[in-house]
């Protein structure tokens, strides 16, 4: 199952098992408009990017201005440092494949 | 007072339609009071134009102030009932505090209620939330926090939608 998200007038999926947990930018420390953030979330040092950092095939599209998050999707760990992306807004129903 | 008048009205309507009705019977049927009441009608001057038909004349005048009654009476009714129908409507209304101007503590209750709403609004937004963070990682280290936090929202929820229900009853 997957999770449909948008960003930056984008529409992204993720894959349900990704995603381990959704939080709100106000939880966190400031959040602006950078390349890529390091975080403390949960513990745990985090690296928050932008989703088409995720998809190669994006890379080279166009993206809407920068906006602050509403939410971050915290990604699995894979490896040390914890992932997560920016999301505007996403949808609660999951997507069967 | 019309109460009464609607009271006056149709028992007059009744008499007068019953005379009307004894009247035309008298005149179909050829009994002694019908010659006794043509000999009075003879005797005056004033009813004597009317001949033998005088007491048709009387019947159909009788049965007319009948209707005249009649059709008061119903006007009288439709008046009351809309007066009514109107007063029900204003106390309805008060109730659900659309008059904010007549009804002060309408307005109060509209204003509680929109809050209620609000915070209603928020507090299923949170449950909602970590609900679906609950679903995302069942065996998280925030599952457990997740879900209690989650039913505690809801709580809070069913516990607002109560006061609401109660703010409807006031």
């Amino acid at each position: 199952m997957k999770i449909q998200f948008r960003r930056r007038g984008l529409s992204y999926s993720l894959l349900k098992e990704e995603v381990t947990r959704v939080i709100e930018p106000t939880e966190t420390e400031d959040i602006i408009e950078k390349p890529f953030l390091v975080r403390i979330l949960d513990g745990l040092p985090t690296i928050i990017f932008e989703p088409d950092g995720l998809f190669v095939d994006n890379v080279s599209k166009n993206v809407g201005p920068w906006v602050r998050p509403n939410f971050l999707f915290v990604l699995r760990r894979d490896g040390d440092a914890g992932r997560a992306v920016f999301v505007d807004k996403f949808n609660r129903s999951f997507r069967n494949d | 007072m019309i109460e009464r008048k609607t009271n006056l009205f149709s028992i007059l309507g009744m008499v007068f339609f019953s005379v009307g009705l004894m009247l035309f019977y008298l005149d179909i049927s050829n009994s002694d009071l019908k010659s006794t009441l043509l000999l009075f009608v003879y005797s005056t001057d004033v009813f004597s134009f009317l001949g033998t038909k005088a007491i048709v004349f009387f019947s159909v005048v009788c049965f007319c102030l009948a209707y005249l009654f009649v059709v008061t009476v119903f006007f009288f009714n439709r008046n009351s009932f809309s007066e009514s129908k109107s007063e029900d409507k204003m106390g309805a209304s008060g109730k659900k505090g659309s008059f904010v101007g007549e009804h002060p503590n309408d307005f109060e209750n509209k204003e509680h209620l929109k809050n209620q709403i609000e915070k209603l609004n928020i507090s299923i937004s949170k449950a909602r939330h970590d609900l679906f963070n609950l679903m995302l990682d069942m065996n998280g280290i925030h599952s457990a926090d997740d879900a209690q936090r989650s039913l505690e929202y809801l709580e809070e929820s069913a516990s607002i939608l109560k006061s609401m229900k109660n703010l409807n009853h006031d």
